[in-house]
């Protein structure tokens, strides 16, 4: 190995990059772009929903309002309209016609009942509603919980959290980094990925179309130096890429989860983001590596294209584990396998539940990784079945 | 007698056939034999054109040279030293153009030349004075800052043969170099080639162009079939007064008709 030469062959991948305008664009700002835009589309669709779903604009009529309900009604703030038994039958001819209302038909004298044995039998409520708009649903389902609510207070025996204080003790920075942990790390792993397949590809399968892989062979340069060049360079390439997509999720959280930008800033701390650039560039080296070998073997940019694109849905896969699991996995174990360690430990990042163990693990584990693609990689260079083929 | 640079002895290379490859070329052979007991040497300072129809086996003999892939039997020397056991000699001293090179589209001649040379270790000043005077004689200077991918074909193989002398090699092994060039620029290769004869280097080139042939040869070498069916000097082949082109044809007729029965 030689620091001259990867210091050479690194200097030349990057300047073919970062030369490139396009090439450029499309790997470093590209992503970012790419998610500030659909997460901002996706988040504002989002709260333009929940907004419908607001009942403001909903009718609910209260047929046999007790002075109970009344009060329960008005303490959740919601408008109502009082009506006549005489209404019912119209009224639940409009529902039936789509329009935007609910109808809560309660017993004569409710609250009486309510108090008496008979209640133990069950008193009955009827709301009426359609389940083919959405605002009468969300209605249905915010009167339903608000009666059951009011159900516990008079049959329960136990009180729980009925005091005026906040019972939910989480803190704002626990439910963010619960949020982002559900879809960053797919969406890293996908945009990463997908950026490690253009770059990867081209570089070592297009030398060998261009049979410039020839004239380099030719040269007394080692081959782990070529190996190891090619990968710290992409690496670097594609770490770009992945920053780039992590601030524009960074910027469309506003607008996706209602969370301000600078809220998600400053709950991670340096430390943060020190573990997470590097567990990204472990990461990154896995994949490089692996991908590399790969475009080696291939004949052609597209053989390797074609060969490479089955990796991208596993990667996402693997970043759906975030979704599935409702915390980072604690087995050592975990963190010795390759893509599956590094997401795991960016959960545990956003999650606050960072063991340095585990870290170490994945860190050293994943440099062994590279460090074996990168000596069977060399190894490829002097495989003449591999190179001319 | 002449100091012998390469001594290339019994020489053969097989390929394994793949199923697919046995479909294209319509045969059930389990293997090519590429190259077959081929042997010939090289002086120094001649120009060795080896002639050979499509498949004879010219690029499977070249690359072996250059140590890019290795023989499957036989021995290449170079100066009296097998070249596997010097590997890195070897690339120090041969000079290897492969045919249809396409560079990089996106540098300019000039990054790729530096770039070739500090792969060859050579210090900056090396660079630059080798620099000056290929692409000097070449006439790269007009266009040494644009783009591979603005050049014409013609421009990219002048490029691709200065890169490939960066280092000032002693043995020259071209493969084809006036593949796909006009009538112009083959004739400024072929005096560029004759200017490095007289530098004292020695050439092997690969050819089929008689005329390439004509013009630089002091021997000639014919492959058929991956063996080395003639070989001879030029100035014999003038002082008999005959011409190349009717002596490939005869040979590779012989050697056709040979196989056939
Ligand atoms: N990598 C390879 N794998 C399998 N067969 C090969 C390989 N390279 C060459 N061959 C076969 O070996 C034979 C010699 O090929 P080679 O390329 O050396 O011929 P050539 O004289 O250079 O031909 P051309 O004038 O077309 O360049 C051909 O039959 C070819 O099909
Ligand atoms: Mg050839």
């Amino acid at each position: 190995m030689n620091k001259y030469e990867i210091f050479i062959i690194m200097k030349k991948e990057l300047a073919k990059f970062f030369g490139n305008k396009r090439m450029l664009f499309t790997t470093a700002i590209m992503p970012g772009i790419v998610v500030f835009v659909l997460y901002t589309v996706m988040g504002s669709t989002l709260n333009k929903q929940s907004q419908e779903g607001q009942f403001s604009d909903v009718n609910i009529y209260v047929i046999n309002l007790s002075e109970n309900i009344k009060n329960v009604f008005e303490s959740s703030e919601i408008t109502y309209q009082e009506v006549s038994y005489m209404m019912k039958e119209q009224i639940k001819q409009g529902i039936e016609d789509r329009e935007p209302s609910i109808l809560v038909v309660l017993p004569e004298k409710f609250d009486e009942i309510c108090m008496s044995s008979d209640a133990k039998v069950g008193v009955e409520v009827e709301i009426y509603y359609n389940s083919s708009i959405s605002e009468s649903v969300y209605a249905y389902t915010f009167m339903t919980t608000l009666l059951e609510e009011y159900e516990n207070t008079i049959f329960d025996l136990f009180v729980i959290n009925n005091g005026n204080n906040v019972y939910d003790m989480a803190l704002k920075k626990d439910s963010t980094g619960k949020n982002l942990s559900a879809i960053l790390p797919m969406l890293l792993m996908g945009l990463i990925f997908s950026c490690c397949l253009s770059i990867a590809a081209e570089s070592i399968a297009g030398e060998k179309e261009r049979g410039t892989i020839a004239i380099l062979l030719t040269t007394p340069v080692k081959r782990n130096s070529i190996a190891l060049g090619k990968v710290c360079s992409l690496t670097i390439i594609a770490l770009l890429s992945g920053i780039s997509s992590y601030i524009g999720v960074i910027l469309s959280l506003p607008s996706i989860m209602n969370i301000a930008a600078s809220d998600i800033l400053s709950i991670y701390g340096l430390k943060d983001y020190v573990l997470l650039l590097l567990t990204l560039t472990s990461i990154i080296l896995v994949i490089i590596s692996l991908m590399l070998i790969v475009s080696a073997i291939a004949n052609s940019v597209k053989e390797a294209t074609t060969s490479l694109s089955p990796f991208a849905a596993g990667a996402m896969l693997i970043g759906i584990s975030c979704l599935i699991q409702s915390e980072p996995a604690e087995k050592i174990g975990m963190y010795f396998v390759p893509l599956y360690n590094s997401v795991q430990f960016i959960y545990s990042i956003l999650v606050y539940k960072v063991n340095y163990v585990n870290f170490a693990v994945m860190l050293i584990s994943n440099f062994a990784y590279t460090l074996i693609f990168v000596w069977v990689l060399a190894k490829l260079f002097d495989k003449e079945k591999v190179m001319f083929g | 007698m002449e100091e012998i640079v390469l001594e290339i002895e019994d020489l053969s290379k097989t390929y394994k056939v793949t199923k697919k490859q046995q479909k294209v070329m319509n045969t059930t052979k389990r293997e090519i034999k590429a190259v077959e007991n081929l042997s010939f040497k090289l002086y120094k300072g001649e120009i060795f054109c080896l002639l050979g129809n499509n498949g004879a086996g010219k690029t499977t003999t070249l690359r072996m040279i250059s140590t890019l892939i290795e023989p499957r039997s036989g021995t290449i020397k170079m100066n009296g030293n097998l070249i596997e056991e010097n590997k890195n000699l070897v690339k120090e001293k041969i000079g290897f153009l492969t045919t249809e090179l396409k560079l990089d589209d996106f540098f300019t001649p000039n990054y790729l030349f530096d770039f070739f040379g500090k792969m060859y270790h050579m210090n900056k000043e090396e660079i630059s004075k080798r620099k000056e005077k290929l692409f000097n004689i070449l006439g790269i200077d007009r266009f040494a800052e644009v783009k591979i991918k603005k050049l014409s074909t013609g421009m990219r193989q002048k490029v691709s043969i200065a890169i490939s002398l960066v280092h000032n090699p002693e043995i020259i092994i071209f493969d084809e170099p006036t593949n796909g060039l006009d009538i112009v620029t083959t004739r400024e290769i072929v005096v560029f080639l004759k200017t490095l004869k007289e530098e004292g280097k020695t050439i092997l080139i690969s050819t089929h162009i008689f005329d390439v042939v004509d013009k630089l040869a002091d021997r000639v070498g014919i492959m058929v079939n991956g063996k080395l069916v003639y070989c001879e000097n030029y100035r014999e082949i003038v002082r008999e007064n005959r011409l190349i082109e009717d002596i490939f044809f005869e040979v590779f007729e012989e050697e056709k008709n040979r196989i056939l029965r």
